[in-house]
């Protein structure tokens, strides 16, 4: 019994061990594979582009891609993993619903219907349709979310509730173009195995990159791509770069999963737009392209277009990248001044009326502005904002790239305020800014437009609206690896298995691996201390009849073969029925909630590998401990095993002083 | 009453000893493993603060209505506000409607309005003259936007006056927002039948898989516990078997049971105090010594922690099995017969 209770507990601790250690796949829902961006310092922290979905969706052999967004939440107590998902997404990705009950409900907002696990729902104890105030994962935010369906996958999906990507993307303050992870299926698990673990050197291309996509005639500009070894060897590539016909070849010799970046000059004499590319061929080519396009150089002018009478006018003339420019002569009026090194200048607006003010330098197109001096006495004693311009540039940018937004905003009255100006983004808000102006003050106000998605957007601020046209990164038939290098950046591909939840406590899996192995090792081992105590105390209760065996002319060998055989014997018999009922155990507590881990409940996954490790270890177990009792057995002399030593006796019992006591 | 000379610190009670050390070792190296999850928890929760913190009453189907009375022992560092979920007439749109009473609170951009005028979140695009469908139907004007981090911009923001207008609950609420809320305070809330959250969920998601991870360590003491009381069985069956003869003179001579079992309990209390001792000592080097090792090995940091409460929660088990484990040899060996245990061994000391 000692035996089978003993290796009973030893299957149980492994399973639970096995079971800890795979813990992480419950948020990659424990099957397919998982990107996500292994820069993170923690899984909370993950960030990839959304936009792979798409192209993931058209790489042959992917089935379905999920973008999930993970939000932290709690309510009555328990804590439980809010998934940001598009349902329909999800449901080509799997894993599949054995159950979707939808319950009754009214009318309620469409974004922020929710939907909970079975074994949630269990744990919540509430009733369906149900309304869950829920607050943000890291910053002060309240949603309302409808719970109004129970839904049942048999995984650790069961564990969560599920909401639309928004919401998680609100209570999460995940920007938009952005998901947590992106989970892939495929209908080749092998072919999508070999792409992530191939056997010789494999080269990607990403993040074709240039600081400007503006450039002023013959001014040199960087152009850069990263290349990548994703293959198990080193290798060496040629990369190609292309532009205005000419061919620049680089050779570039990288070790296993090794990163590097290409840089080259360009400049250009002519005018217009061009188009340089990226290239390496091979049995997987990859073709990557950007565009600059070249401009003469020219002059910009910064000033208000209003001005109180006698004030001094302070202007800014910078080129088109944005730079001072000195010794630039700016003529304002009939006054003609000169910019100092940081493209200063300044004029006495000592005439009423309206005035251009003109920036000229040989080589550069001039700059021109009109600046209306006013009377102040003339204007209404009260607060008048309004937006007299807005401009956004560039028009056009690549994804991750911004666009800059200007607005400028005139005070036409003579007391100051504060005024809210509000950017539309496609008919929706964007952003909210907030302008203090003093009476009669101008103020240029400026704002970045980033992680927009892919397409033409009409930009509104006041009654002037502009259009920012965002392309994709995507070149044509792009490979999944690319897709992952590109667009996660730093973004890793995972199996579900190998998502590092640990490092939510900046632990490396090393670490929890190390931990793990041990307390294995020692449970095998404390179940063997078991075992050889039980058996201890059997030879020692059958020491005499060995000693007589011994007496009669046994020899050790042959003790030891008898107690060995035994030994095992009852060890083997004991560790099937111990197995046997420590899976049974082990299963028990995977089905009840007993243990629990970031909101998922432990699963068994009793695979064969596990049951291989667990009846080796058993195996070992049976066999050290029988070794030990035949060692044991064979020990004492034929004398010491059937007559007891004094040493052994320790003190006598003295009778005398007893009885004398009492 | 004096003691019976009936222990003996031999080579099989320290060999029993040095195994019951290994046990109470393997505890409080598991516990350090759980101590050392926590500090890295708490580490991670200390990059995240909240002062906030969302009260909410709930009947079967959602957050209830209750007057602010109930919460007047924290009246003074809270907001009473109010949601409804309603339909707004012109377009269909179901929206959620709020206010909040930001009297005490002082809450990052909270909006304000009055009378009828209500506030839209940036992404709905309602404008003018609105009619709000609820529990009752109320005209409103829809004047500007508001720009919120702590609200949706798909909620709309009405003052007090319209939203008692729209659910006809006068001087009651179903959300408040506390700041700088005790833990006893929060205590006594949730005993009233309150819900209390961080307004920041890591804190509490955290929070609680720290106890989970806790809880799940002290599943370590089952197997340590069973191997302890296996030790002390085998020990105190040994010993019985060696010393029966001693054991029924001792009898003989009108030794009482009561006092046998107590004897041969305090013999596997005095293995198990030893055991227990060597292995918290063990066990504490043992996890500073992992802890520097792994933390040297790679490059992350993990640490291993032990607590004062868990080295006496361990040493406590490792007695407690070590007793039990005792009590089935000791007594059997209480309950025989003096004239059997005589006759069945013939000492030869």
């Amino acid at each position: 019994m000692v035996i089978a209770l003993s290796i009973m507990i030893f299957t149980t601790t492994c399973s639970v061990l096995v079971g800890l250690r795979s813990a992480p796949s419950a948020f990659a829902a424990n099957e397919g594979f998982a990107i996500s961006s292994s820069s993170a310092p923690t899984i909370f922290a993950s960030q990839v582009d959304a936009n792979m979905v798409s192209a993931l969706e058209s790489v042959p052999n992917i089935t379905g891609a999920s973008p999930e967004i993970f939000a932290f939440s709690s309510w009555s107590g328990e804590s439980f993993v809010v998934r940001g998902v598009i349902l329909e997404k999800l449901n080509k990705t799997g894993p599949s619903f054995k159950k979707f009950d939808l319950k009754p409900y009214g009318a309620v907002p469409s974004s922020t219907k929710a939907y909970v696990g079975a074994r949630l729902l269990d744990r919540l104890g509430i009733e369906l349709p149900f309304t869950m105030p829920i607050v943000g994962s890291y910053s002060v935010r309240l949603e309302l979310l409808n719970v109004v369906g129970e839904f049942e996958t048999g995984t650790s999906l069961d564990d969560e509730m599920l909401v639309s990507l928004e919401v998680a993307r609100f209570l999460t303050d995940t920007p938009s173009g952005k998901v947590s992870i992106i989970r892939v299926s495929t209908s080749e698990p092998e072919w999508l195995s070999d792409v992530l673990s191939p056997s010789g050197a494999r080269f990607a291309l990403f993040d074709l990159y240039t600081p400007k996509g503006q450039v002023a005639l013959g001014e040199k500009t960087t152009v850069s791509v990263g290349v990548r070894n994703w293959g198990s060897v080193s290798g060496e590539t040629v990369v190609k770069f292309i532009a205005d016909g000419d061919e620049l070849i680089t050779r570039v010799t990288l070790k296993p999963s090794q990163t590097d970046r290409l840089y080259i000059n360009y400049s250009s004499t002519e005018l217009g737009l061009h188009t340089i590319e990226a290239v390496i061929s091979g049995n997987f080519p990859v073709r990557l392209s950007t565009n600059i396009t070249i401009v003469h150089p020219y002059l910009q002018l910064a000033v208000q277009s209003m001005i109180s009478l006698n004030s001094s006018l302070s202007m800014k003339v910078t080129d088109q990248r944005s730079s001072p420019v000195h010794g630039v002569s700016v003529t304002f009026g009939s006054t003609t001044n000169t910019t100092d090194v940081d493209g200063n200048v300044t004029f006495l607006a000592d005439q009423l009326g309206t005035f251009q003010a003109v920036a000229s330098l040989t080589g550069f197109t001039d700059a021109r502005v009109n600046v209306t001096i006013v009377d102040p006495a003339s204007f209404p004693a009260s607060f008048q904002p309004m937006i007299t311009s807005f401009s956004l540039s560039p028009s056009s940018v690549k994804q991750s790239e911004y666009a800059t937004g200007l607005v400028v905003v005139e005070n036409n009255g003579t007391v100051g305020g504060s005024f809210n100006i509000t950017v539309f983004l496609d008919n929706g808000g964007y952003l909210v800014i907030n302008a203090s102006l003093e009476g009669l003050e101008s103020k240029t106000v400026t704002f970045k437009m980033r992680d927009l998605a892919v397409g033409t957007h009409a930009v509104r601020v006041g009654t002037f609206s502009r259009e920012l046209v965002v392309q994709s990164w995507i070149s044509d038939n792009p490979d999944l690896v690319q897709l992952v290098m590109r667009y996660g950046g730093s973004g890793s591909l995972y199996s579900a298995g190998s998502i590092p939840i640990y490092q939510a406590a900046k632990i490396s899996e090393g670490n929890i691996a190390v931990a793990l192995l041990a307390i294995g090792a020692i449970s095998a081992l404390l179940a063997a201390l078991a075992i050889t105590a039980a058996f201890s105390k059997e030879i020692h209760e059958g020491r005499r009849r060995l000693g007589v065996l011994k007496t009669i002319g046994a020899p050790r060998s042959a003790i030891r073969k008898l107690v060995f055989s035994q030994a095992f014997e009852n060890s083997l018999a004991g560790a099937g029925i111990g197995i046997a009922l420590g899976v049974v155990i082990a299963d028990s507590i995977s089905k009840s909630n007993l243990l629990v881990l970031f909101g998922h409940r432990f699963q068994l996954q009793l695979d064969t590998g596990l049951l291989i490790l667990i009846l080796l270890g058993a195996m070992i177990i049976s066999v050290g401990t029988a070794l030990a009792s035949a060692m044991m057995a064979v020990r004492e002399t034929a004398i010491t095993s059937i007559k007891k030593l004094e040493e052994e006796s320790g003190e006598k019992l003295d009778v005398e002083k007893l009885i004398g006591d009492d | 009453m004096r003691l019976l000379p009936l222990f003996r610190f031999s080579a099989r009670a320290r060999s029993t000893s040095w195994g019951i050390a290994l046990c109470t070792m393997f505890i409080v190296a598991s516990f350090s493993v759980a101590g050392g999850l926590e500090t890295s928890m708490n580490k991670l929760v200390g990059n995240f603060s909240s002062d906030y913190s969302l009260i909410t009453k709930s009947d079967t189907n959602g957050p209830a209505y209750f007057s602010a009375t109930e919460l007047v022992e924290v009246k003074n560092k809270t907001a009473f506000g109010k949601f409804e979920q309603v339909t707004v007439l012109e377009s269909g749109q179901r929206v959620t409607v709020f206010t909040i009473m930001d009297n005490n609170v002082n809450l990052p951009d909270a909006p304000w309005t009055s009378g009828n005028d209500v506030l839209v979140g940036l992404s709905l695009s309602i404008q003018g003259e609105i009619t709000l469908v609820g529990n009752r139907t109320v005209n409103a004007t829809a004047t500007t936007h508001y720009s919120s981090t702590t609200f949706p911009s798909t909620w709309i923001y009405a003052s007090l006056y319209l939203m008692n207008s729209l659910t006809g609950e006068m001087n009651k609420y179903n959300f408040a927002i506390a700041k700088g809320l005790t833990g006893s305070e929060a205590s006594g809330l949730s005993e009233r039948g309150f819900s209390v959250q961080a307004l920041i969920g890591i804190v509490q998601f955290l929070d609680n898989g720290v106890k989970e991870i806790e809880s799940d360590a002290s599943w370590v003491l089952v197997p340590s516990a069973f191997v302890i009381a296996v030790l002390a069985y085998s020990f105190i069956g040994s010993e019985t078997a060696d010393r029966r003869h001693d054991i029924g003179i001792l009898k003989t001579l009108g030794a009482g049971r009561r006092r046998v079992l107590a004897y041969l309990l305090l013999n596997a209390l005095v293995i198990a105090a030893w055991g227990g001792l060597i292995g918290v000592a063990l066990g504490i080097v043992m996890s500073y010594a992992v802890s520097t090792a792994a933390s040297a090995m790679f490059t992350s940091v993990f640490i291993l922690e032990t607590s004062e409460m868990l080295l006496v929660i361990s040493f406590l088990a490792t007695l407690a099995a070590g007793v039990l484990g005792a009590l089935i040899p000791a007594a059997r060996m209480t309950f025989t017969s003096p004239v059997s245990d005589l006759k069945e061994v013939t000492s030869f000391s």
